[in-house]
């Protein structure tokens, strides 16, 4: 097959082995070649173009002997110790580089009728190998995904001519994040909320403990209200923020028994207790705990329920009722709101950073379950239904609500929310901490830099691709750099995410038109 | 204690590598087997400085292999390549490619096979003919490589480059001084050195080989330091020797010293000379070597894949031509290779 000549094209070496699982190529010891790079091995018998990621590179030399090179290095650390020169000769025939490459699959036929396989074979003998160009990525186009947050990597390259992103047709199947701090999940998650506000695909609900998300955080970065199009972007804080948000409510109606329990651990009698009120108050269960003091209750309930266990009980409700988040009003509530915001598209951000751990978690699962039950209820109107976009819950320091103990709306949310139009996006520094059911819910993974083995192997053992060869590149991956795995990718995608401030540089600039959220609530 | 061996046999063998014995001369110092004279000293050694790396080096040498052996005849294979660097890069555009010769060669036929490629370089008939198969061959080799030393030089090379090639500078086959003596006028009119490195030599001294010799003494009177040893082989041999001849040692760390015969051009000294030989000698891999005849040799040598894919040819060619698969089993069998494989 004839290639176009690019300048891509320039030939990096020769197959030289080893099988279906992995094709080794001799390259010339001055030719730059790295980890992660995305090369092609070109079948000129069969006109196959072979894609391949590398996965190692190592020293080769055409020297019988074994232990050559530790000879010659002697021989080289004598000469600095005597003031004596060594050459190496022919360094380029005698010295190579052998780069060992994961094949990722390879192109079938020629122009439009170009089909991706997956690699059942092998490049022919000592096939030329190139990097890959934009004829060798166009295939992709159809597997790129649609709400964009990057680019396409080749090792330390970035095509920018193929952007990347997560399929919305797939967020419902729900996604994770997984970097180890630092490596830029935070500009992942803000430059993907920025694809939703330039285009709507879904409703995004970004629950933000850590403020970073409004205004970036920090003197030099940017935020969510910084983005051209926040005239889409709704916001709701729990702490005064520039510019125009609403407060945080949820109404005690909202609340469930599960929630609470979620947030402190309840010995028998307590759970009980707490059932018992449940049963007979209902949605005002949680009114009655603060409303009724402890005796009363306790004679209410006919003495069945020891004063002690009513007491720990009573306690811990009253600091659900001092939380300034928290009102007996339904119609205060935001969950509606953001409900309705949700189907509009558009995306939500809760800045839970003036909360505390323990009513940030308790508002993210009523907001969580709210959404979920929403859309579960809407799923019986066929019509309604296929009204709303999905919509994607955004959950920081996931870990905490995945763990095995933790029970209640987000594992409920990885089972059933596919169904309902109702996705999650973990996350998370610490996958190893989410339990492997759960992970293994999330059909798109985002993986970044992940210095912990136990991180790397829980996902490795979860990604709907194979990305066990990809341990090392994993670990090296720089700050921004990823790797995309999901339902619709045919292999793990490399990714350079855009620096959030320079796509906002790229868009240009407009006019900051956040809405305020109160104008239109009230 | 391996069976059968007689404590005898091996203790007459010491003492025959042991004894000094001064060889005969005639005969065997017409097959380059010479006594060299005079003694050896820390005095006898002479240094030289190395040369800066701007200029030429060509490089020439043979390799060969059997292909195949009936007993009465065999198939062999010669090939002969040159290399040219400037300083330490190799000029792979003035480098040709190597010649490659595949000859039927038969004990009926010896001389007649010599004698081809003895018209073809050398001109003209040979005054003898070799003794047996595997000396003809040894032959034809040297021929190659002495035409290639020829046709470099009328290549036009610059003054003050340096021809090296595999072997001393000796008229070893009967009938080729004329040759010897032509290459040599011809390299000192153009300003070529001419340079033979051998790596082993039939040189000696009182009777033992010379070249170890040289090298213990070297090391114990001039240690971690190059140097070389002007030898006296004398006047008696000057039909068939042309130019100097020195032992060398081209870098200091080198574990091994080489009989280097140089012509060199007027006005040209040899310790400049060794100085380019010893700028091209430090590869760590070849400490002591020029490097353009390491490369030349690894170029030339046969490989064990290179050797079956010309007996493959061969074969598919012999069966085109209707020799049957049976016929040419049974010629070119070789039964060593059974005995061999499941020793």
């Amino acid at each position: 097959m004839k290639e176009k000549k690019l300048e891509d094209n320039i030939f990096l070496g020769r197959v030289t082995g080893r099988d279906v699982t992995e094709i080794v190529f001799r390259s010339r010891k001055s030719q730059d070649v790295f980890l992660g790079e995305m090369l092609v091995g070109l079948d000129e018998n069969s006109g196959r173009r072979f894609l391949m990621r590398v996965i190692n590179i190592q020293h080769g030399a055409e020297a019988r002997e074994s232990g050559w090179a530790p000879r010659t290095a002697g021989a080289f650390m004598d000469g600095d110790a005597h003031d004596r020169e060594y050459t190496i000769y022919d360094e380029e025939r005698r010295l190579y580089h052998q780069v060992i490459c994961a094949p990722l699959g390879y192109l079938d036929g020629v122009g439009d009728n170009v089909r991706f396989k997956s690699p059942k074979t092998i490049p022919a003998h000592f096939s030329k190998v190139r990097h890959a160009n934009s004829d060798d990525y166009q295939f992709l186009e159809q597997y790129l995904g649609d709400i964009k947050v990057g680019s396409l990597r080749s090792g330390e390259r970035v095509i920018s001519e193929v952007p990347i992103g997560v399929d919305s047709e797939y967020v419902c199947q729900h996604m994770g994040v997984f970097a180890t701090t630092g490596m830029g999940k935070s500009n992942l998650m803000k430059r993907l909320a920025g694809s939703v506000l330039e285009h709507g695909y879904v409703g995004l609900l970004v629950l933000d403990p850590h403020g970073e998300y409004i205004d970036g955080g920090k003197a030099d970065f940017k935020g969510l209200i910084h983005h051209p199009r926040a005239e889409n972007l709704r916001v709701y804080a729990t702490r005064d923020v520039e510019c125009n948000a609403s407060d945080v409510r949820i109404s005690t109606s909202e609340i469930r028994v599960r929630d609470m329990q979620n947030l402190w651990p309840f010995t028998e009698p307590q759970i009980e207790f707490l059932n018992a009120v449940l049963s007979r108050r209902r949605e005002e269960w949680l009114d009655y705990i603060w409303d009724t003091n402890v005796h009363e209750m306790f004679e209410d309930f006919n003495q069945q329920f020891f004063e002690g266990s009513i007491g720990v009980v009573k306690r811990r409700a009253a600091v659900i009722a001092n939380s300034g988040f928290v009102v007996r009003d339904p119609r205060i509530s935001m969950t509606e709101m953001v409900i309705s915001q949700l189907h509009e598209g558009e995306v939500v951000l809760v800045d839970l950073s003036g909360a505390s751990e323990k009513e940030e978690l308790l508002i993210s699962s009523v907001l969580a379950r709210a959404v979920f039950e929403r859309n579960a209820h809407l799923f019986r109107d066929k019509e309604a239904f296929a009204g709303i976009p999905p919509c994607l819950i955004a959950l920081e320091e996931a870990q905490r609500v995945f763990s095995r103990a933790w029970g209640g709306i987000f594992q409920q949310i990885a089972r059933e929310g596919r169904k309902f139009k109702t996705g999650l996006c973990a996350i998370s520094q610490q996958p190893k901490l989410i339990d492997t059911e759960v992970i293994s819910q999330f059909n798109t993974l985002v993986v970044m830099g992940l210095a912990d083995r136990l991180d790397r192997e829980r996902l490795t053992s979860s990604a709907r691709q194979d990305i066990s060869k990809l341990d090392y590149e994993i670990q090296t991956l720089m700050t921004g750099e990823g790797l995309i795995t999901g339902p619709n990718t045919p292999f793990a995608l490399p990714l350079k995410v855009d620096l959030y401030e320079n796509y906002l540089a790229s868009l240009g600039k407009r006019e900051n038109k956040v809405k305020n959220v109160d104008e239109s609530f009230f | 204690m391996l069976r059968g061996l007689s404590s005898h046999e091996i203790e007459n063998v010491i003492s025959q590598i042991i004894a000094v014995e001064e060889p005969e001369e005639g005969e065997l110092a017409e097959r380059g087997v010479i006594n060299v004279r005079g003694d050896i000293s820390p005095e006898s050694f002479q240094f030289f400085e190395l040369v800066d790396k701007d200029f030429h080096m060509m490089a020439v040498d043979g390799g060969s292999a059997t292909l195949l052996n009936a007993g009465s005849f065999v198939v062999a294979s010669v090939r002969v390549g040159q290399a040219i660097f400037k300083g330490a890069e190799f000029q792979r555009e003035s480098s040709r490619n190597p010649e490659l010769h595949v000859f039927h060669i038969s004990l009926g036929s010896l001389r007649k096979a010599y004698s081809i490629f003895y018209e073809k370089t050398v001109r003209g008939s040979p005054p003898d003919s070799p003794m047996g198969l595997e000396e003809a061959v040894g032959r034809i080799r040297t021929l190659l490589e002495w035409s290639r030393v020829e046709a470099m030089l009328a290549d036009g090379l610059a003054p003050g480059s340096v021809l090296v090639f595999d072997g001393a500078l000796w008229a070893g086959i009967t009938g080729i001084e004329d040759m010897l003596r032509r290459i040599v006028k011809d390299a000192a009119k153009k300003g070529i050195i001419l340079c033979g490195i051998s790596k082993r030599s039939m040189l000696t001294h009182s009777g033992a080989p010379l070249i170890p010799k040289v090298q213990m003494l070297g090391e114990d009177f001039h240690p971690k330091r190059a140097w070389f040893l002007p030898l006296q082989i004398g006047t008696a041999y000057s039909e068939k020797q042309f130019g100097k001849v020195f032992v060398a040692k081209l870098h200091p760390y080198s574990g091994h010293v080489f009989r280097t015969d140089l012509a060199l051009p007027d006005g040209v000294e040899e310790t400049e000379a060794l100085g380019k030989l010893a700028a091209l000698s430090n590869d760590p891999t070849y400490v002591g070597y020029p490097y353009p005849l390491a490369r030349v040799h690894n170029d030339v040598a046969f490989s064990h894949s290179e050797a079956e894919e010309l007996r493959h040819l061969l074969r598919m060619r012999a069966l085109e031509e209707g020799m049957d698969q049976k016929s040419w089993h049974l010629t070119f069998q070789e039964f060593h290779d059974v005995l061999d494989i499941n020793r």
